[in-house]
């Protein structure tokens, strides 16, 4: 393994939003605010996703 | 604790290889208020040796059951793209169990995906090297709990 790689987890409609993640590998709750993108994680069984806000570009991350 | 960078999608033009893609130093964290008595949440945070303090989305602090604008307030520019403000409240950060009681700035003006984990508040009680090469970073808490 070299890395997590998240390049094709986010679309288009994630861009801008907090979403909750689980292993890496999926999306369970997408929201304006992150308290959004977490109940929709514990709705489907997960407690304890990591939150985060997706972006099409994280290259020059500081403005 | 030896954690991977994170590969994250990035346009070509602006990334210093050309390329699609950028590698990021992230990790989760999980927050607690001091008490303990509210929520606790997973927030993934950028390891960022040139933040002086830990800073967060205002948003995950509310989160906490912070009264965010509660805190101590102080301006704050360099990170965001115009002068914001920063408030500053006690919060317990876990790095796969290993926990430091910080004063964390929160704050709705951030204008970056992930929450900053800097100098004060992190980088006192964690020995970090960074292997960009090997895309993996050591963690090392300095005092184990």
């Amino acid at each position: 393994m070299t890395g997590i790689d998240l390049t094709k987890l986010f679309t288009r409609k994630h861009f801008g939003k907090w979403v909750a993640i689980v292993d890496n590998k999926k999306i369970v709750g997408v929201g304006k605010h992150p308290k959004g993108a977490l109940s929709q994680a514990i709705k489907k069984g997960y407690k304890n996703p990591s939150l985060m806000i997706a972006a099409g570009n994280y290259a020059n991350i500081y403005p | 604790m030896k954690f991977w960078y994170t590969k994250l999608r990035a346009n070509p033009h602006l990334t210093s290889s050309g390329k699609p893609y950028v590698y990021i130093p992230l990790v989760d964290v999980d927050l607690f208020t001091s008490d303990r008595n509210k929520s606790s949440l997973k927030y993934r945070v950028l390891i960022d040796s040139g933040a002086d303090k830990c800073l967060f989305h205002g948003a995950i602090g509310e989160m906490l059951g912070l009264d965010v604008r509660s805190g101590k307030k102080s301006p704050m520019r360099g990170i965001m793209s115009k002068q914001g403000d920063v408030f500053y409240h006690n919060v317990i950060i876990s790095l796969y169990g290993q926990e430091v009681e910080s004063v964390v700035g929160f704050s709705y003006d951030l204008d970056i995906a992930f929450g900053l984990l800097g100098q004060v508040g992190f980088f006192d009680s964690f020995r970090v090297c960074f292997d960009l090469p090997r895309r993996d970073f050591d963690v090392t808490p300095k005092f184990a709990n």
